[in-house]
């Protein structure tokens, strides 16, 4: 056993000589160094890559937990993204490529992305969109509704994508949450050649509100009620005239809700400046994209990788970015890898989910294709458990003589990857990897004091970085909290982890009550709410279950109320209920019926205690528990 | 020459009631028949109908004069002129105008249908000579003719042509207008004469132009009858005209526009030209290092040999894709539009790793270097890729036009020598697709040749391409074959053009930078088709070799409307547009231009007339003429940029081009002389090699077989084909000088001139297709027009015949087939027709 332990500690897997030759960062060390001990020169000489309308005159401040970034200037970060890049020779070069699950393709190039946000963005002022308006997408993964994000950050509105998977409830709370002027929604989603409904959630979700609306439509075209928009007529009635709005650095880009423990979600807000700096430099040395590239992340618009690496870093570096809708198995398990070949793609960026998938489908599916042009293959989202890793190692970029796999950390409120092993590194499975350049951080216990190397403890960060979050939205209270939960002002991303000698991380699992369900954050409240919402349900308690596929499932174990008894139909009826509201990846793989729930004396529901009974383990200190 | 014997039915109407009157014992219908040279039926009708409104009354010999003979109306002459404004007004529900003689100068009156438009106001404008009413008046004497200008903000009529106008309008009594005067509106006009003859005013009526074909019967009766027009009551004879104005018709440069010029990527236009004759091995040595040479060439050019980077190695494939991939693997290289409206970006990375696949599948098939390979593809993705992979196996490419019959695509077969066919089963053709596998099957009756086909609307060839072992590009010397081209026979029997990797690439890429002006990030679209010389050079090799974007179209880039077309380059960011005058023309006939980003707007194939130049300028893009041949490869001459342009020269000679124009035995001859137009020396893109044929290098002139004069300043004007030359008496008329002459007619769309045999030497025979629609009694009325117009443009001649025609035939790259309308003409054998254009109808109408 100890010998097994040794030697898995040892297992190093290497990127390739001539990769790590022609890596875009050599000399990690040095520049570290660099980063945190001259953080203004090292940020400021990145952020001079970019266009500022007027320069900025500071690069940071720190009064935190406040921080701000590039103070003075004024840019815009889809400015960047597009006129920039046209402007530089990149016009007719392939901007976003869009593939259904069919096989079917679509290019936009960036003189074309230009003309066509150009346009839209013509359209929402039309419709009285203006700078620091809030605009919420409700949009499937497609062109379209990158064009949305971009066009509303064009005119220095303030895009809240929420994911269209999300149900009714959710998308009426970050709607009104963020006192969205418009939403800009679509009406069906492909997803394993069927449309999965958004029109009638989104009908739903903004009943009885004044909400102008935007339908892309694609299922059929409906007759629109006054005030409702058809999305292509919008775009192309409207002429290329808009011409983006040059905002403060510091002004908001968007704002994306994540789930939190307290069952209310957070709009993590990210803003136009810091953002651009930080997610680009990250695509550059640790995606390690160079200019000619193919750069897939499989993730989708709705959350943050979607954000910083579908759609603004790869379009501020001028690269080709992928986006593909649909299920990465569907028409079969090697769509992914016959999209891969047939589009030569370079740097993949893919969740840990995916890949435990693929390795249940085994081998043979990446074998079938030409994957030569794959030589960085990214994960985030969730732990990467050490199986997964060898496999994606060994069939997905031939046991390291062909590429990397780089596991990466980081969360929507940190914009880009935080922690990670750059492929100049060797990578230990079972660790995220080190600290990366600009990030300072460490595990320490409640008090914030150091644990010691192999020891569990929370993760925190020392300082920020330009890409970090600026607030929460409408709850600047909730935003100072990240930085007030442990002493010595430092910042707790709420997960659980150790640090082995070398300075690698691993990352074990969330401190709190959040589940990580296929790398989706989900608020055990949220769940708990939604099934209380039920007329059936007097109360819910909801636990993470290990499941080989997402990682964790969701299990909840329910107290019906009077005059309800249990029934197979009843939980089918639950577990649709919760669909619908949260959305199909809060959906509950289990319901328990339970007559009561185990709870502190002060009516906490002790979901620990479920949990130890779930997994055999021992429950722990069970002192406060009420009989 | 026979003077024309047809006749509007009103002349016809107005000579019988004149032939009446001096026989009032009656005539014979069958006399009236040959008065008119019409049948007795139509003598009948006319007959009839002039009886039956009381003009004419039906004896047992045949007919007399009627009595509703105008009576001389009596009593004040306001009264009874203002009814026929009413009565003109009741008959026509039309806007009507009387335009009355008083002492005090010309009254106006109008009548009818408001919110029509009113181009006159309320008194007579300068510009009244061009005007119906204004122009009976001036007929009769009762205006004074106002100073003549070449051209006033409204008019549109020859001035010159005004005293030919004239005379008609005394000689039929009616005036007509069809446009010349304001764009939409169409009028008629007559004289009212008083008892004694005298001219009291004139009565007209005006509609707008696209109903005018239909009311022109109807409203000229309502006008005849009204105005009681009858020649037997002549009209004073008018004071003799004064000499017209002599107008020269003098060229006028243009400045190109500032910023264009500023902006271009050669500025120095004399410089260059100078230095690529003066030191060619530094000005074409410099630009073709911009290239990958596997073996730097010894020499640029050897004049012995006339070969151009002797002992170079290199590949056109290399050139036009794997060059690129380090700096622009994902731009667009390609964007396609199939004929289903399909849209394809297709990258450089793409391009490459298709072609280097199909490449491997053609050398599966035993495609080896220098080994023809005939296409009968559509321009599309699937001739792109194929052209590349040839190239890239150093194999060479024989693109036939799609379209072509089974004969000719057979012949071609042969004597290209090809090995293989890649063929497609079917093209879309104005939204229809039209099967091509019955016409290669036919072709290649008895033949043993291989065929790859490519099945429409499957992604197969695309399929079959990616199992091909992908292949590195093939370094061939500089003048090995990269294609061969039968030229279409606007002549006669084609021949092959064989171009080569070297000297080719660098000619049509200098041509599209230097001289269309490329800049990185511009999209360039030609209409050619690509397997057209125009569509190899810059459809496909030259943006690709300068790594630019190329879009390629497969049907009509005029379908299924111009409007398409427009929003066609809008949507695609079209900057510069590479077609020919036929399709300028064939927009023009459709009136303004839609808004598009278009910079520039290269026109070749044919002549640009100047009035088509001018459109071109005010309603697309500056254009950019310019001349050169399949032989050629890539411009000759052609205006730059940075110089002036004069509408109706095509230019100056280009880099390495030396020009002039000279008789039949090679003496140069002054500027301004017609003659031939021949080259002392080409430029790196001309051919390396002929397939059949004779070398138009002819005792070290190369023989351009066009006709051209040079004026003063260098700048050439082509004149028409030499073997296409009319000889009218002493005169040489170019076949384009005539028809730029005709399009300067505001209701010429196109036009052809042809030489038939007359009486003495050659005539002039000129086919037209109108702009507009034009009743068929008006024709012989707009015909002689014309013959006026040309002659008021052409000097003395006798006098043009002139047809009308739905169409003109044409070559499928849009040149006119001059051949073929003089062999319908004269009934004789049309030659080679397999280029022609399958839309051509046919036929003429007199």
């Amino acid at each position: 056993m100890a010998v097994e332990k040794l030697l898995k500690e040892e297992e190093r897997l290497l990127a390739p000589e001539s990769l790590r030759e022609r890596a875009n960062l050599r000399d990690l060390e040095a520049e570290y160094r660099k980063s945190l001990e001259d953080p203004e020169g090292f940020w400021g000489a990145w952020a001079r890559r970019f266009y500022w309308e007027k320069p900025f005159e500071k690069v940071l401040e720190w009064n935190l937990p406040e921080h701000r970034w590039f103070l003075g200037g004024t840019t815009n970060a889809v400015y960047n993204a597009l006129e920039r890049n046209v402007e530089r020779g990149l016009r007719n070069k392939v901007a976003l490529l869009y593939l259904a699950e069919d096989g079917r393709e679509e290019k936009l190039t960036y003189g074309e992305l230009l003309d066509r946000v150009r346009r839209l963005a013509t359209g929402l002022r039309r419709l009285g969109v203006e700078k620091g308006d809030r605009v919420v997408i409700y949009m499937p993964l497609t062109l379209e509704g990158v064009m949305a994000m971009l066009a509303t950050a064009y005119l220095g509105a303030i895009h809240s994508v929420v994911y269209a998977g999300l149900g009714v409830g959710a998308l009426r709370e970050r709607i009104l949450d963020a006192g969205a002027k418009l939403l800009i929604a679509g009406d069906v989603s492909y997803r394993r050649g069927k449309g999965v409904d958004l029109r009638s959630i989104a009908e739903e979700a903004i009943r009885d509100l004044p909400l102008k609306v935007v339908w892309f439509q694609r299922a059929y075209k409906a007759e629109l009620p006054e005030g409702h928009h058809d999305f292509h007529e919008l775009l192309w009635e409207s002429p290329p005239e808009a011409r983006a709005e040059m905002v403060d650095a510091e002004h908001p880009l968007f704002i994306l809700y994540t789930s939190g423990s307290t069952g209310k979600p957070k709009g993590v807000v990210h803003v136009h400046g810091g953002y651009m700096v930080g997610t680009t430099y990250h695509l550059r040395t640790f995606f390690d994209v160079k200019d000619e590239d193919v750069f897939w992340a499989t993730s989708d618009i709705g959350w943050i990788v979607g954000h910083s690496y579908i759609v603004y870093a790869p379009l501020l570096e001028g690269v080709t970015s992928v986006l593909r809708e649909g299920a990465p198995d569907h028409p079969d398990p090697g769509a992914f890898w016959q999209a891969v070949e047939r589009y030569r793609v370079n740097v993949m960026f893919t969740a840990p989910t995916a890949v435990r998938m693929f390795m249940r489908y085994g081998p043979e599916w990446p074998g079938k294709y030409d994957l030569s042009s794959l030589r960085l293959l990214a994960v985030a989202g969730e732990p990467l458990n050490p199986e997964a890793m060898r496999w994606a190692y060994e069939h997905l970029v031939d046991g390291g003589r062909r590429g990397f796999v780089a596991d990466n950390w980081w969360q929507t409120e940190l914009g880009g990857p935080t922690i990670g092993t750059p492929l100049v590194l060797p990578a230990k499975p079972g660790f995220a990897g080190v600290a990366l350049p600009g990030v300072e951080a460490a595990v320490v216990d409640e008090e914030g004091r150091p644990v010691p190397p192999g020891q569990g403890g929370l993760l925190v960060l020392k300082r920020p970085f330009p890409h970090m979050m600026r607030t929460v939205w409408g709850n600047h209270e909730r935003y100072l909290q990240y930085w007030r939960e442990i002493p010595g002002g430092v910042y707790a991303s709420g997960d659980v982890a150790s640090q082995d000698e070398e300075g690698y991380f691993s990352v074990l699992g969330r401190a709190d009550d959040v589940l990580n369900v296929a790398g989706h954050r989900i608020g055990t409240a949220d769940v708990e709410s939604a099934l209380v919402s039920h007329p059936a349900v007097a109360e819910a308690a909801v636990i993470g279950v290990p499941d080989p596929l997402k990682g964790e499932a969701i299990k909840a174990f329910v107290v019906l109320r009077l005059g309800h008894t249990p029934s197979e139909e009843l939980k089918d009826n639950l577990v649709q209920h919760v669909r619908r509201e949260l959305g199909p990846i809060a959906t509950p793989s289990e319901v328990v019926f339970l007559d009561k729930l185990p709870k502190t004396r002060s009516g906490k529901i002790l979901r620990r205690l479920l949990k130890a009974k779930e997994l055999g383990k021992d429950p722990g200190d069970l002192s406060t528990l009420e009989e | 020459m026979a003077r024309k014997r047809s006749l509007s039915t009103v002349q016809a109407a107005l000579r019988i009631l004149a032939y009446l009157a001096e026989h009032p014992e009656g005539v014979e219908v069958k006399e009236v028949a040959r008065l008119l040279g019409k049948s007795l039926s139509t003598a009948y009708a006319l007959l009839n109908s002039l009886a039956e409104e009381g003009f004419a009354v039906k004896t047992e010999r045949g007919y007399r004069l009627g009595t509703a003979k105008p009576v001389p109306a009596e009593g004040p002459k306001d009264p009874y002129l203002n009814e026929a404004l009413e009565e003109l007004y009741l008959r026509t529900r039309e806007r009507c105008y009387l335009a009355l003689l008083t002492p005090e100068g010309v009254r106006l009156k109008t009548r009818g249908r408001q919110g029509q438009p009113h181009p006159l106001g309320e008194t007579l404008p300068e510009e009244a000579h061009a005007l119906a009413l204004g122009k009976v008046l001036l007929a009769f004497g009762a205006l004074n003719p106002p100073p003549l200008r070449p051209r006033t903000p409204y008019t549109l009529t020859e001035p010159l042509a005004l005293e030919e106008e004239l005379r008609r309008v005394r000689e039929s009594g009616l005036a007509v207008e069809m446009e010349e005067y304001a764009p939409g509106l169409s009028a008629l006009a007559a004289p009212l004469f008083g008892p004694r003859g005298e001219l009291l005013g004139a009565l007209g009526v005006v509609v707008p132009a696209r109903r005018f074909p239909f009311a022109f019967s109807r409203l000229a009766r309502a006008l005849a009858e009204v105005a009681q027009v009858s020649p037997h009551l002549s009209p004073p004879s008018p004071p003799p005209l004064p000499p017209p104005v002599e107008v020269a018709a003098p060229i006028q440069a243009v400045d190109p526009p500032p910023d264009l010029a500023r902006e271009a990527n050669l500025r120095d236009f004399q410089g260059a030209y100078r230095e690529s004759l003066e030191d060619p091995e530094a000005f074409w040595g410099g630009f073709a290092r911009t290239f990958a040479w596997e073996k730097p060439w010894d020499r640029v050019y050897d004049p012995e040999a006339r070969a151009w980077f002797p002992g170079g190695r290199t590949n056109a494939a290399l050139n036009a894709l794997d060059r690129h991939l380090p700096e622009r693997a994902q731009q667009v290289a390609l964007l396609t539009l199939d004929g289903e409206g399909n849209l394809g970006k297709w990258t450089y990375r793409e391009l490459h790793d298709l072609s280097a696949r199909l490449a491997g599948v053609l050398r599966g098939l035993g495609v080896g270097p220098g080994d023809r390979v005939a296409l009968y593809l559509p321009t599309g993705l699937e001739a792109a890729l194929s052209l590349l992979a040839l190239a890239r196996i150093g194999a060479v490419h024989v693109a036939l036009p799609v379209g072509l019959g089974p004969e000719a695509l057979r012949q071609r077969l042969l004597t290209s020598g090809a090995r293989l066919l890649i063929a497609a089963d079917g093209h879309y053709r104005r939204g229809q697709l039209v099967p091509l596998r019955p016409v290669v099957e036919s072709a290649l009756f008895g033949l043993d040749l291989p065929v790859l086909w490519h099945a429409r609307g499957t992604t197969e060839f695309l399929e079959r391409a990616t199992e091909g072992k992908p292949q590195e590009p093939l370094p061939v010397p500089a003048s090995h074959p990269l294609f061969v081209l039968y030229t279409s026979g606007s002549t006669g029997t084609p021949k092959g053009v064989v171009h080569g990797h070297g000297g080719y690439m660098v000619g049509v890429a200098w041509a599209l930078r230097h001289l269309f002006d490329l800049k990185p990030g511009e999209v360039f679209h030609t209409t050619a088709d690509l397997f057209w010389v125009v569509g190899h050079s810059f459809g496909l090799y030259a943006p690709l070799f300068l790594g630019g974007t190329s879009l390629l179209l497969e049907d009509r880039p005029d379908h299924p409307s111009p409007a398409a077309f427009y929003e066609r380059l809008r949507r695609l960011g079209v900057d510069l547009l590479l077609t020919s005058p036929t399709f300028l023309r064939t927009l023009r006939r459709h009136g303004e231009a839609r808004p598009t980003g278009l910079r520039l707007v290269g026109s070749v194939g044919e002549a640009l007339a100047p009035e088509v130049w001018t459109w071109t300028r005010e309603n697309l893009a500056w254009p950019l003429d310019n001349w050169w041949q399949t032989e050629l490869g890539a411009p000759a001459l052609a205006t730059p940029l940075t110089l002036p342009a004069k509408p109706g020269y095509v230019g100056v000679p280009l880099p390495g081009v030396e020009a002039r124009v000279v008789d039949g035995a090679g003496n140069v001859l002054p500027p301004g002389e017609k003659g031939h137009l021949v080259l002392l020396r080409a430029g790196p893109a001309q051919m390396v090699g002929l397939l059949g044929g004779e070398s138009p290098w002819r005792g070290g002139l190369y023989w351009t077989g066009d006709l051209a004069a040079m004026d003063e300043e260098g700048y050439f004007r082509i004149l028409g084909r030499g073997d296409e030359v009319i000889k009218v008496g002493d005169a040489r008329l170019g076949t384009a000088e005539v028809e730029a002459a005709l399009l300067t007619h505001p209701q010429v769309a196109e036009a052809a001139a042809i030489g038939v045999p007359g009486e003495e030497g050659e005539e002039v025979a000129v086919f037209v297709v109108l702009r507009k629609e034009v009743p068929e009694e008006l024709k012989p009325l707009l015909a002689e027009k014309l013959k006026a117009h040309l002659l008021r443009h052409l000097g003395p001649l006798p006098p043009p015949r002139v047809f009308f025609a739905e169409g003109l035939p044409r070559t499928r790259s849009g040149k006119i087939l001059r051949r073929l309308l003089k062999a319908e003409l004269l009934g004789m054998d049309p030659g080679d027709l397999s280029g022609l254009e399958e839309e051509y109808g046919g036929g003429k109408t007199a």
